[in-house]
């Protein structure tokens, strides 16, 4: 019985093993709850200091780029800065959208 | 046609009397000149001058019958080779998609109504080629790979019937799926099934939406019900556009011009909608392209994610998108075209090279271009 076990242990091993990574990633994120995008965060103290507030803050009104932690890139002018998001003004050739970004996503922002 | 037919009646019957007045003289002569060619000249000598079994008019009968069967028999291979307008204009279409070099003049010999004019054109188009081979300006000539029209998938014209219908008729493919004239095989993942071009188009045409000449078929996951019309799928497309440049890929260069592109002509599968930014920012490995774009859809505020993923040829490209996933699962729709792309080969002599090919046709857009949708 034991062998039996360890047999089918092995061979879950061994197809794991085998398997592309990117096909594992994908099975998990089959198989995982969704993960919510843009809600925004809940506060945290520590990530907020991280992200230099003040930093971001000085470039409200500009045009800039901001660069999320999964290689999302987003450009537009920013118009608000707060603890928990950044808001985006994104002009679309037919109209112009207001777009938030959780700053716990958010790995950077650039003038443009 | 009927000229020819009436007249090689009108021969057998002049062969059949022949025979019969020889054969009345002589059954020897009669079966000679039944089953010798030429005998009957023998037997026309032999009996010239008896009045019940000469064959001179006969002879001559069946001599101006041949003769006018002859004639007929001629114009019937000239029209078969001329063929109708119809035929002729898909012909100069063909010569035009080839890539064969013609002057006004000879398109309108091509479609004249005489078929003299179209013979006669047909072999002057013959010398130019011969000529043209010789020489250092000749037009490129290999339509599997030269051929600047897309290549669209011919397939069985494909039934309306409802989705459902569809999806049950629908055959999943697995394991290596091969384009033979595209030179792409696809190793289609464990866990993912393919389905024909034809499958697929059944299922757009079920939901309404146009037929895609581009689609070589669906990549659906196993966990999927092809049956439920919100389940996600890859499209996988063919650009037979040519070998396609490389360009340096800086996100947040490629996204200002996107944007200020207020007419974007996207030619990859897209929602329709703006576009909003890089869910996942363009890169590019040498062989493969791949990026997601978080799109505001059209007189709706519901935000959705495309992914592509672009796998690089000699002579085109094959495409792996997912069309309208939610923007919290860019990362499953990213790695999932990304893992298609790089699970899809091409035969040698088809793969992508950085530098140009020497000959062959080239794509009018880089790989920037693609991302940003620009004309």
């Amino acid at each position: 019985m034991r062998a039996v076990w360890a047999s089918a242990v092995m061979a879950v091993a061994l197809n794991a093993f085998a398997a592309n990574p990117d096909e594992a990633q994908i099975e998990q994120l089959m198989n995982a709850p969704a993960k919510p995008a843009a809600t925004p965060a809940k506060p945290d103290k520590t990530t907020a200091a991280k992200n230099e507030p003040d930093s971001a803050a000085s470039l409200v009104g500009q045009r800039v780029a901001v660069e999320t932690r999964q290689r999302g890139f987003y450009v537009g002018t920013l118009t608000a800065v707060t603890r928990e998001t950044l808001t985006l003004a994104i002009e679309l050739p037919t109209r112009s959208v207001s777009y938030s970004l959780p700053r716990g996503d958010v790995a950077s922002v650039t003038a443009r | 046609m009927k000229l020819m037919l009436i007249a090689y009646a009108l021969s057998l019957m002049f062969v059949l009397l022949m025979v019969v007045r020889v054969w009345r003289a002589s059954v020897l002569d009669g079966v000679l000149t039944l089953l010798v060619p030429f005998y009957f000249i023998i037997a026309m000598i032999k009996y010239w001058n008896e009045p019940d079994h000469n064959i001179r008019f006969h002879v001559l009968g069946l001599l101006v019958c041949s003769g006018i069967a002859f004639y007929a028999a001629t114009n019937v291979a000239r029209d078969a080779i001329v063929g109708s307008p119809e035929q002729r204009l898909a012909t100069v279409k063909a010569l035009r998609d080839q890539g064969v070099a013609m002057t006004p003049e000879q398109e309108k010999g091509l479609l004249s109504d005489d078929p003299a004019v179209v013979m006669a054109t047909l072999q002057s188009l013959d010398v130019d080629d011969a000529d043209g081979a010789d020489g250092a300006a000749a037009p490129p000539r290999d339509a599997e790979f030269e051929n600047p029209a897309p290549v669209a998938v011919q397939e069985r014209p494909a039934e309306i019937m409802s989705y459902a219908e569809a999806a049950r008729r629908a055959t999943f493919n697995r394991g290596n799926y091969t384009r033979e004239a595209i030179g792409v095989t696809i190793d289609v993942p464990a866990k993912f099934r393919l389905i024909s071009a034809t499958d697929a188009r059944r299922l757009d045409q079920a939901r309404g939406r146009s037929d895609d000449s581009r689609g070589l078929g669906w990549i659906i996951h196993e966990n999927l019900a092809l049956t439920d019309p919100d389940a996600w799928h890859v499209g996988v497309r063919w650009h037979s556009d040519g070998w396609v440049a490389a360009a340096a890929l800086d996100p947040a260069g490629l996204l200002d011009v996107a944007l200020a592109n207020k007419t974007p002509t996207p030619r990859v599968a897209v929602s329709h909608g703006d576009l909003l930014g890089y869910a996942i920012a363009p890169q590019f490995d040498g062989q493969v392209l791949d990026w997601a774009e978080e799109r505001v859809l059209a007189n709706s505020d519901e935000h959705v994610v495309d992914c592509h993923a672009v796998r690089l040829g000699r002579r085109g490209v094959v495409e792996f998108t997912i069309t309208g996933m939610a923007p919290k699962s860019a990362a499953l729709c990213h790695t999932t075209v990304r893992l298609l792309a790089t699970r899809a080969s091409f035969a040698p002599g088809k793969q992508y090279e950085a530098a140009a090919p020497a000959e062959g046709l080239r794509a009018p857009y880089t790989i920037a271009t693609l991302a940003t949708h620009a004309p």
